[in-house]
């Protein structure tokens, strides 16, 4: 007669933990083979999650809208005269210029931002030195200014206007991803650099939360009420950023597991022959559970159990290991695919962040590729007569 | 005395239609009472062993029919069999099949694990049936500590754990020394007086005066039958 239908899964599961500790290397061997194949995934779904996070912020801390023109499909520059009117706007709290291009710094492309006074002192607590105050002082972002040593007070000119000369003052916290590769100036400076006198690559409206869709709305009226003056005009919110930018993150995430999948197939069929290891004992071990009245599903619970306590010792192994391999190693071959000329070693902070999402993802895959050797192999066994199990 | 095993026409064949075809049993019908002492007598590879596996239920006919209680097993699902394996047969291997790196009251306890029976009333009902067999003093030890002859009564717990009405023991003298042989002999004996049916399979000749039926096997097939007032019948 049966006692307890709880304490009976309980007994399962006690009796598969001590199985694995009966068979400690086997255990202790699969166990790290699993961990060896986990720790890749887990540590490129944290670089990816932390550098969609900062880029969140990013957005969620920037512009509501973001106002340009549309040339062929893309956004192109917009006048600065557009800047009074939409200052104007119901709802509007602040209306800004925002100057992006890219150049190239001897022969490294670069990003070259042009920003207002009032922006430039928002980036104080990421900066390095001082801001720039006087025209043609500029930020210098960490990985230009490591590789090419520049330091505060050093004069240089860029490419496609070598007329121009710059002087650093400041260089962007090597923690500051967004960063790496950026000089910071006065939106004045951009605009001469470039000769767009007039023009920026962007406007940036701030709104609160509540006047967002009374904004949007002005912003759809205005462009009726102007007619071809504003025929040109895009208008962006944050929310279609952001989705961009998940989108693009999700992209990435995927070709990186799909490779994963592919560059561990070998690793799994590896696994799959190491976790057999000894598996003619164990088939006969089943064979005298099932001869001393265990039935065939509890033989495969405790199977299953089993597998369930290896993947949960690997993948938390493997997230330590993980943070372990951020927290020393930086990222080291795994950050260069998802962070874009990062190469091997990483010469910025690479971020991450570890979700509980991530390790139950995790635990999913270690289930799926445990089981799919043993739970298959148990249950034909099962249905096996005890005695050829035993021969 | 009521039949509880009966065997009709049972062959276990392997290999069937092929050239290396084996004939482990051919043919037997076969009949025992509750609480006989029954012994399968003969050689090495005489099929005694496949033909225990039939009646325990660990092995499948290949042909006929077996009998258990008036129920014919040979058409019951796995999960019927595991309910007799656990309720009313208790086997014991050749080689004992211990698990190695268990101790002894684990091993002896572990069909009690799935059925939800609490870790310590586990513990207590090991231990009671270890200490009846002389082993009180070895709970902890594992197989790999104990001798042949300990290792044989740790075995003989392990099947007498759910209390079977049937005990099956396979060559039980084939792996224990001279001194091991009495205590089992002992062992069965108690056994015997407590009204378990009682099936063993030897070559031993210590066995042939020991049970109330000696079925002789031979090649696969049953060629004689003694009972114990030495009354022989010939196999029709």
């Amino acid at each position: 007669m049966e006692h307890s239908k709880a304490l009976k899964h309980r007994n399962l599961l006690f009796a598969a933990l001590a199985d694995l500790l009966r068979r400690r290397v086997r255990s202790m061997v699969v166990t790290l083979c699993l961990t060896a194949i986990l720790f890749p995934l887990v540590t490129a779904l944290a670089i990816s999650e932390g550098l969609r996070f900062q880029a969140e912020i990013a957005v969620r801390t920037g512009a509501d809208f973001f106002v340009s023109t549309d040339q062929y499909g893309g956004s192109g520059a917009i006048s600065t005269a557009f800047l009074e009117e939409l200052s104007a706007l119901q709802g509007v709290s602040r209306a800004r210029a925002r100057v992006i291009g890219r150049t190239y710094f001897a022969n490294r492309l670069v990003a070259v931002v042009g920003i207002d006074k009032e922006s430039l002192f928002a980036l104080k607590p990421l900066v390095q030195g001082t801001l720039p105050n006087a025209r043609g002082e500029v930020l210098v972002g960490p990985s230009i200014a490591e590789e090419f040593a520049v330091e505060p007070g050093i004069r240089f000119t860029l490419a496609l206007n070598n007329r121009k000369v710059f002087k650093s003052v400041g260089t962007l916290s090597p923690t500051c991803l967004w960063g790496s590769d950026v000089l910071i100036m006065h939106l004045e400076d951009a605009n001469e650099f470039f000769r767009i006198k007039g023009d920026a690559s962007q406007l940036l409206l701030y709104t609160s939360p509540k006047d967002a869709p009374v904004v949007k709305r002005s912003l759809s009226d205005l462009r009726k009420l102007k007619g071809t003056a504003w025929s040109q005009v895009q208008i962006k919110d944050r929310a279609h950023i952001g989705e961009r930018l998940g989108s693009g993150y999700g992209y990435k995430k995927g070709i990186f597991i799909v490779l994963f999948v592919v560059g561990t197939a070998l690793a799994i069929s590896a696994f799959l022959v190491t976790s057999g290891f000894g598996l003619k004992e164990l088939d006969k071990e089943i064979g005298v559970l099932r001869a001393v009245g265990w039935r065939t599903w509890e033989v495969l619970e405790k199977v299953v159990m089993e597998n369930l306590l290896i993947c949960l010792t690997s993948v938390s192994l493997s997230v330590l290991l993980s943070m372990l391999w951020m927290k020393g190693l930086n990222g080291i071959l795994i950050a260069q695919f998802y962070v874009a000329e990062v190469g091997l070693i990483p010469d910025v902070d690479i971020p991450s962040r570890y979700l509980p999402s991530h390790a139950l993802c995790c635990l999913l895959f270690a289930l799926g590729v445990t089981l799919i050797g043993s739970l298959f192999s148990a249950w034909q066994k099962a249905y096996v007569p005890p005695s050829e199990l035993m021969r | 005395m009521e039949q509880i095993i009966k065997a009709e026409n049972v062959s276990r064949f392997y290999h069937m239609g092929r050239r290396d075809e084996v004939r482990a049993v051919e043919d037997i019908s076969l009949e025992i009472q509750e609480n006989q002492t029954v012994v399968l007598y003969g050689p090495s590879g005489s099929g005694k062993t496949t033909l225990l596996s039939l009646i325990g239920t660990i092995d499948r006919p290949t042909g006929g029919k077996i009998y258990l209680k008036g129920r014919d097993v040979t058409q019951f699902s796995d999960l019927e069999l595991s309910r007799i394996r656990r309720e009313t047969i208790g086997f014991v291997f050749q080689s004992f099949n211990l698990f190695a790196g268990f101790s002894a009251w684990e091993n002896v306890s572990y069909p009690l694990v799935p059925m939800g029976v609490h870790v310590r009333k586990r513990f207590a009902q090991a231990e009671a049936l270890l200490e009846r067999l002389g082993l009180g003093d070895r709970l902890h030890h594992s197989p790999e500590e104990l001798s042949g002859g300990e290792q044989q009564r740790v075995a003989i717990a392990r099947a007498l754990i759910n209390d079977p009405q049937i005990l099956i023991a396979d060559e039980p003298t084939s792996n224990i020394d001279a001194d091991s042989i009495d205590r089992l002999l002992e062992i069965l004996a108690e056994l015997r007086k407590e009204g378990k049916t009682l099936i063993i399979s030897s070559h031993d000749p210590v066995f042939k005066r020991q049970g109330d039926v000696l079925f002789n096997l031979d090649r696969g097939k049953l060629e004689g039958i003694s009972y114990k007032r030495n009354k022989r019948e010939e196999k029709e």
